[in-house]
């Protein structure tokens, strides 16, 4: 059994430091996401292998269902980011690989080398695990739990409609009269876009007005 | 094995009007989608009809008077101050679905997402009114705000919109980080949320000596948090710096619909933390409110002395308005909770009002919003300028309109709660503001046009005006059973009482 574990330990370990070389080292950038998600995955399962089943939980929820997701949205909205001339590794990448080495070896190994690790015999019982947590969702905290939800739905939907539409074109859409008819390169005012106010001044002088698109949408 | 999560018993009758408006939100949103055409009217009627659901709803499972019932770990409760409070935020929601529906596809800014934004704000509130825990508070002001600030910017096309919606996105959050805080720290000090055990552990604390506990030195300080996060939503001077700008650039419906909903819903939220969790700390809570509330008074009334915009001069009456409910709330002990309620819907008929007067005058892209587009109007529109001149005159405090009962009740309140002083201010700031309101009806009745400006009405329009008018006078003439009705609106004091 123990070898079990440690041997899944060094598979999953070795998969993370794999996938976390491959991250950098891809030219494309959407596979080094795709590598970075397998990063993540492992992690998820180092958790799994310490017992931490909501930690593994929250990893895969939200590094890889957000955070993830989220790098891959950004990538492929950024257009025109990948050029096949620009070298992956910049020129002086031995003497920053040797600084950040040492940086983090200057942290790292006393930090480990000192620490007094709690090492316990037998699994303590969980203080909070999933199950208290899901618990206490479902029961104490049932309605902050809902409200969240609808309050997340709501700033999701908020955040489409400010973010969606593009901007330049819809702020045509408002432009004043005067504006509008500046646009078109008139001399005269055309009429009021209200039929209920003809003004005689401007229809006289301007029989044919162009039609203004925007009067479709135009209610009563 | 037996299951061995047991399902709580949860009364779903308490947060029934909640539940039908947020379900009825995101099944609008789906209908919406599949509605053929560019047309979004319907989708706004389906709204109103969603209210017209909610308030059935709130009726159905109102308490009998005196009780109250609570669920879901006793974090909502629903007393009739909360059904009354429920049924006035839902006219104001219906008031602004209604002058919206027409304004959106006239200023070519109609979606279909409006609609349901406003009945998740509308649930947002009424979630204010009815919570007795802070983290409840917390994610109702938070549902509120965020739907806001997308609303005030629904306008983005126009710079100014996107400037309110910047605004006001960065001073909520920075009001939001206040009041996290301040919660954090009653948390620390109380070690619960909970507004009645947080009530019961300062009133247990306070009695053992005659030192100032830590644990209750740690809610006073974070009461004073929570308070200076309230004071920005309901824009108490010096937290209203945002309020002019915000509804000058907003769209028209949005700032009527903020002016008097947002301000209900967060001073019933902090009217129940002050008389249910703060009641021990009277001594401290209430001569701070009272500055506030003099300096809330008179800044918002001088300045919208000197403002030539009308939606400008209604933002900063609207200030001035929010220091005449702080009265109201700080007497709560005595009659100001009845007072507070018949001010609001009195205050929300007459600016709701106001505002749908403004929208008839709005042109596309220029906004009418100058008093001289108001001199003359008598004589070119005589029904708009009496619907607009009671409005103004309901809001000043005269009779016989509501707001001049409104008023008297909160003076009433004050002068018996001993306030003499804030009932001083408040009758010498409403004078000031009396000076600016007249000045409108004076322009309006005794000028001549100074330009050509033709009003647009439709149905939503007029018959917002035309409840607004025929409430006003009629609560002005006969304010008995309004009185009866927020008389019998009173605020739960304990679990189950």
């Amino acid at each position: 059994m123990d070898l079990v574990v440690q041997i899944m330990f060094g598979v999953t370990g070795l998969l993370i430091l794999g996938a976390a070389f491959m991250v950098v080292s891809v030219r494309n950038i959407i596979h080094a996401a795709l590598w970075l998600i397998t990063c993540f995955f492992g992690i998820a399962m180092l958790y799994l292998l310490l017992q931490a089943e909501f930690l593994a939980i929250v990893q895969i929820l939200l590094y890889i269902g957000a955070v993830a997701v989220l790098v891959l949205f950004a990538v492929m909205l950024t257009r025109q980011i990948d050029d096949p001339d620009e070298p992956v590794l910049f020129q002086r990448w031995r003497s920053t690989l040797l600084i950040t080495a040492i940086l983090f070896a200057a942290v790292l190994v006393p930090t480990i080398y000192n620490h007094n690790w709690l090492i316990f015999a037998d699994p303590q019982p969980a203080f909070a695990g999933p199950r208290e947590l899901g618990f206490a969702f479902m029961n104490a905290y049932l309605l902050p739990f809902q409200i969240a939800a609808v309050l997340l739905l709501a700033a999701l939907v908020g955040a489409i409609i400010i973010a969606m539409e593009d901007q330049e074109q819809r702020r045509v859409r408002v432009l004043t009269l005067a504006e509008e008819v500046a646009l078109r390169g008139e001399r005269e005012p055309s009429p009021p876009t209200r039929p209920a106010n003809p003004q005689p001044a401007s229809s006289s002088s301007n029989p044919t007005p162009p039609p203004a698109p925007e009067q479709a949408g135009e209610g009563a | 094995m037996p299951p061995e999560i047991v399902i709580p018993a949860i009364d779903v009758r308490v947060i029934a009007p909640m539940l039908t408006i947020f379900a009825w939100a995101t099944v609008l949103l789906m209908v919406d989608l599949f509605m053929p055409g560019k047309d979004r009217k319907l989708t706004g009627y389906l709204a109103l009809a969603g209210l017209a659901v909610t308030a059935l709803v709130t009726l159905a499972v109102q308490p009998a008077p005196g009780t109250s019932r609570t669920s879901f770990s006793n974090m909502v409760v629903l007393d009739s101050f909360g059904t009354t409070l429920t049924l006035i935020l839902l006219l104001i929601a219906a008031f602004s679905i209604a002058i919206s529906i027409n304004y959106l596809s006239y200023h070519n800014i109609e979606m279909g997402e409006y609609y349901p934004l406003i009945l998740f704000a509308t649930g947002g509130m009424i979630l204010l009114g009815q919570s007795t825990n802070l983290i409840l508070v917390f994610l109702g002001v938070e549902l509120l705000s965020i739907t806001l600030y997308v609303l005030t910017a629904f306008f983005y096309p126009r710079y100014t919109s996107e400037e309110a919606g910047l605004k006001y996105l960065l001073l909520g959050a920075f009001a939001a980080g206040f009041l996290i805080y301040g919660i954090a720290l009653i948390y620390g000090g109380a070690g619960t949320l909970d507004l009645f055990e947080i009530g019961a552990f300062l009133n247990t604390s306070l009695a053992v000596g005659s030192a100032f506990p830590p644990g209750a030195l740690l809610v006073l300080i974070g009461g004073a948090l929570v308070l200076i996060g309230f004071c920005f939503k309901i824009s108490l001077v010096p937290f209203h710096m945002w309020t002019p700008d915000v509804y000058e650039g907003s769209p028209t419906p949005v700032a009527a619909f903020m002016s008097v909903g947002t301000k209900g819903a967060a001073f019933a939220a902090l009217l129940r933390i002050l008389i249910v969790a703060l009641l021990p700390f009277k001594i401290y809570w209430l001569p701070v409110l009272g500055v506030l509330a003099t300096l809330t008074m008179l800044f918002g009334n001088i300045a919208a002395l000197m403002q030539p915009n009308m939606k400008r001069m209604l933002a900063y009456s609207s200030v001035g308005h929010a220091g005449y409910i702080t009265i109201g709330i700080m007497t709560a002990g005595t009659h100001g909770t009845e007072s507070f309620l018949f001010y609001l819907l009195a205050y929300a008929l007459a600016n709701m009002g106001a505002f749908a007067v403004l929208i008839t005058l709005e042109r596309r892209g220029e906004m009418a919003w100058s008093v001289d587009d108001f001199a003359g109007l008598w004589k070119r529109y005589p029904l708009l300028a009496i619907a607009m001149a009671t409005f103004m005159l309901s809001l000043a405090g005269v009779p016989p309109t509501a707001g001049f009962f409104g008023k008297f009740f909160v003076f009433a309140a004050a002068w018996e709660d001993g306030q003499i002083f804030l009932v001083f201010m408040g009758v010498l700031s409403s004078a000031i503001a009396a000076f600016f309101y007249l000045r409108v009806i004076m322009r309006m009745f005794m000028d001549e046009p100074v330009r050509e400006v033709i009003p647009i009405f439709n149905r939503g329009l007029t018959i917002t005006i035309g409840i607004a008018v025929v409430g006003t006078i009629v609560f002005g003439l006969l304010p008995t059973p309004l009185v009866s009705l927020v008389q019998n609106s009173v605020i739960a004091l304990g679990v189950g009482g």
